[in-house]
């Protein structure tokens, strides 16, 4: 297992936002993780992230315990993420966000960028080099000197998951990013997905679009902060207790 | 040369020859002064300039990374009277000081900022402006040592009484600066900078250890600051608290805006215009508040890039004029 | 130290805690509650001051009616606050920083080159002392404090348990949610800019009276404002209470052991400590920017 969630809880206050979830994600897998809103999936990738400490349980990556570890360390071990909200940089441009966040891979130190050393250069050039491609590949390149808080929503969207992998993760934790897409943004998605599960990459992803969470291995369905289920695509969709967490709210109204 | 970001950035605005010109050609008018002119007042207004344009840029550093240095004069004044006081009461040599205190003024603010690196950036804005105030309360307690309240005198001349060699140096040691401030902020560690300002989620998700990038920019910041206080006190052999108050702090802020805070040139022309034009309309002193507070009301109201965005505005504003005839032409055929 | 030097002390606390919480309601009510940043509140404070005594003294009025038409006039400044300098910059930290700055310099300019060096201060609000066994108090420090307990709890009140008051609320810690409500956010602020001046008068009149009155006054006010809002936490009124009575306890019991200009060092210094070790204040929020 590439990671793997041990009985992690988050309280805030007195309540649990996430309570006891335990799943894991294998190398070269995707799995999905739904669950009505308000379940906890954002929390849990910000648990899984760094960004929040977890109240209780354990998170293993790749063989490291990072219950406790900070964001900038997840990424370098191989962790990358989107962000449902606010996903860019929004004073940059297109190439400026993807060059930006091509902070690791290849990395400079300070010196050698101050004093603009042959490394620099060579670091720098490269990072041009990839950034490039990464647009291009998201056919994002024609509007690479755009404002990005000018670009539409599919394309804000498209140029998170460029950035996400400017980390080369080994896994790429996707929040929602076909919400707000149209059918051709949604289909590109999904295939740039495909793409970089060929190469080993492992994904969970949080979705509402089924249609999306038709090529999960495993789907993770969350709710009140817990697991309620888990399974293969076919298995979550006929489950009782997914059904009912779905429809319950309805009936409740 | 400097990094992709600032390359593809570039691309767009096309050759930076000019601007190079421009900076190289004010350097050597600069340079020119002190020959053409006997006026000891002139040149002393100018040193003066020279070191606040370099406490207001590096004010300015620190903004970029997102934090707000509402107490920045008071590292100012740290490097002053640390410089100021070793020189008078241990008898070193000022040029063994002025490094030392810049040293000290750099890890006080590293100490003061690290606690809120963590936090959002306000919070550092509050506690960096009750330090301001605690500074200068703490010196003005200082009784003989620091000269309280009357201020520190007897300061120990850096070269001499003339105001000429201090006018070269600080011109050198400005355009160092300045140059090491435009490095920074050109190569990777200021676009990192910016990338924290922006968000520091997604830049810690991409790997940047946002805490770090944020003090670090704080020791940056405060170096300068220090620096600049350490000379000034070392030239004008008296300081006091006043100088570096809140006050001061807010005058950097005020230079930055009028200026244009987006542009790095945006401190030096702000504190320019600032500096010299109250001196120009030296008999209304009094007045003096009214002319600052009104160009800053000014622009805040109605030019938000400052004079440096001035003239992209009045381009934007024909742009916009040209656009809409064309369209009502369109639309009534 | 006797029980009188102690019990004197604990007196003087609660005076300084009421005169400190008097002076931050207004600000609070706009900074701590609504995120508003009124750098002017110093101002507010210093032209209440100013027209009290223009009312009382100048023109002969009965104090405690000036007291009641200077809120009233003072209050009418709110809605041009809201209007003019916090509208267009909502949520812009710098230029809400700088346009205060800048009227503030503006009128603060103005005040003192109109009127002479002469101090000038207001009659106090009621004179004579009360004593209460080998304890006296004098009455005005009595009413301050009451005013200022009152107004507290009158303040309290209604960010709590009144409609408008939750209101405000919600403004400062959830614009979107807030306009999804329904909620008419300019509204809002103008009213509690309102209430943040009437605020501002009261406190610039009553202790214009104990301390005397100086175009520079609002310097001092802002500042004690900005302590007990960051020492109490963002988003909480209950804090100013905490934070006021332990400013106003340094101020009260350090003096008695120190003596002299390092009273005041001292006294920030303790106030920085507090923070680095709890910075979100007392009982804070996250701020919202």
């Amino acid at each position: 297992m590439l990671l793997e969630i041990d009985n992690l809880t988050k309280h805030f206050g007195g309540l649990a936002a996430v309570d006891g979830l335990s799943f894991g994600v294998g190398q070269g897998e995707i799995v999905g993780l739904i669950g009505p809103n308000g379940a906890g999936k954002t929390t849990a990738f910000n648990l899984i992230t760094g960004i929040l400490k977890p109240t209780q349980g354990r998170l293993t990556f790749d063989g490291h315990d990072v219950t406790y570890k900070k964001p900038h360390q997840l990424a370098k071990l191989g962790v990358g993420r989107t962000f449902q909200l606010n996903p860019l940089f929004p004073k940059f441009t297109v190439l400026e966000n993807v060059v930006a966040s091509c902070y690791l891979h290849p990395h400079s130190r300070s010196i050698d960028a101050f004093f603009n050393t042959p490394t620099y250069r060579r670091n720098e050039a490269l990072i041009m080099e990839q950034a490039l491609d990464t647009l291009k590949l998201l056919r994002l390149d024609e509007v690479k000197n755009e404002l990005a808080s000018n670009l539409p929503h599919g394309y804000q969207k498209m140029l998170a998951v460029a950035r996400a992998l400017t980390v080369r993760p080994k896994l790429l934790l996707l929040d929602e990013p076909t919400s707000g897409m149209n059918w051709e943004e949604t289909e590109l998605t999904l295939s740039t997905i495909e793409r970089m599960l060929g190469t080993g990459m492992s994904v969970l992803l949080v979705e509402h679009n089924m249609e999306v969470i038709d090529i999960c291995d495993r789907v993770v369905v969350m709710n009140f902060g817990r697991k309620i289920a888990e399974g293969s695509v076919d298995e979550i969709r006929n489950n009782k207790d997914v059904i009912e967490a779905y429809l319950g709210g309805d009936h409740a109204a | 040369m400097s990094d992709a970001v600032s390359s593809a950035r570039d691309e767009k605005k096309g050759s930076r020859l000019g601007p190079f010109a421009a900076v190289a050609l004010i350097v050597l008018v600069l340079a020119a002064i002190p020959l053409l002119t006997d006026s000891p007042y002139l040149l002393h207004v100018l040193n003066l300039t020279f070191l606040t344009i370099l406490a207001a840029v590096s004010f300015r550093t620190i903004i970029i990374s997102g934090q707000f240095p509402l107490g920045h004069a008071a590292f100012m004044g740290i490097g002053a009277y640390a410089s100021g006081m070793m020189a008078k009461w241990l008898g070193w040599s000022p040029w063994i000081t002025i490094p030392l205190g810049t040293l000290v003024a750099t890890a006080i603010g590293i100490v003061i900022g690290y606690p809120f690196s963590r936090l959002r950036a306000v919070y550092y804005a509050m506690v960096s402006l009750f330090f301001g105030i605690a500074v200068v309360q703490i010196i003005n307690a200082g009784g003989v040592l620091s000269g309280g309240y009357s201020g520190l005198t007897g300061i120990p001349p850096l070269m001499g009484f003339s105001k000429t060699p201090y006018y070269y140096l600080f011109l050198i040691v400005t355009l160092v600066s300045l140059l090491v401030l435009y490095r920074f902020e050109t190569c990777r560690v200021g676009t990192t900078w910016k990338a924290v300002a922006q968000s520091y989620l997604i830049a810690s998700s991409v790997g940047v250890n946002e805490a770090f990038y944020r003090v670090y920019a704080l020791a940056v910041g405060c170096f300068f600051a220090g620096l600049s206080g350490a000379l000034y006190a070392h030239y004008n052999f008296t300081i006091g608290t006043s100088s570096f108050d809140f006050v001061a702090t807010m005058m950097f802020l005020m230079y930055g805006v009028v200026g244009g805070m987006f542009s790095f040139a945006g401190p030096i022309v702000g504190t320019a215009l600032l500096v010299l034009a109250p001196e120009a309309a030296r008999g209304l002193k009094q007045y003096v508040p009214y002319i600052s507070a009104g160009i800053l009301l000014i622009v805040v109201y109605g030019m938000p890039r400052g004079l440096i965005g001035l003239p992209g505005m009045i381009k934007g504003l024909f742009a916009r004029r040209a656009k809409d005839g064309a369209g009502r032409a369109y639309h009534a055929s | 130290m006797t029980l009188t030097l102690f019990v004197g002390a604990i007196i003087n606390m609660l005076f300084l805690a009421s005169m400190y919480i008097l002076i931050a309601l207004g600000f609070a009510l706009l900074f701590s509650i609504m995120e508003l940043l009124h750098v002017a509140h110093g101002v507010i404070y210093m032209l209440g001051g100013y027209l009290c005594y223009s009312l009382s003294v100048t023109l002969g009025m009965n104090q405690w009616l000036s007291l009641v038409l200077t809120v009233g006039i003072i209050c009418c400044f709110g809605p041009v606050l809201e209007r003019f300098f916090f509208r267009p910059f909502f949520r812009d930290f710098d230029r809400t920083l700088l346009v205060g700055i800048g009227i503030s310099t503006i009128i603060e300019t103005t005040m003192a080159l109109s009127k002479s060096n002469e101090a000038q201060s207001l009659r106090a609000f009621a004179t004579g002392i009360l004593k209460m066994g080998p304890i006296s108090v004098s009455n005005e420090r009595l009413v301050t404090f009451l005013i200022g307990a009152l107004l507290l709890l009158a303040v309290m009140w209604l960010i709590h348990r009144t409609k408008v008051g939750l209101q405000m609320q919600a403004v400062g810690q959830d614009l979107e949610a807030s306009l999804l409500q329904g909620i008419n956010i300019y509204r809002i602020s103008a009213l509690a800019c309102v209430i943040a001046c009437g605020l501002a008068a009261v406190a610039g009149s009553l202790l214009g009276a104990y301390m005397g009155l100086g175009p520079f006054m609002g310097d001092f006010v802002f500042q004690k404002a900005l302590v007990l809002v960051v020492l109490g936490g963002i988003g909480s009124i209950g804090g100013i209470f905490v934070a006021g009575l332990v400013v106003g306890g340094i101020d009260a019991f350090l003096p008695l052991f120190i003596s002299g200009s390092a009273t005041s060092a001292l006294a920030i210094g303790i106030i920085i400590v507090v923070l680095l070790l709890r910075p979100k204040g007392f009982f804070g929020r996250e701020m919202g920017f």
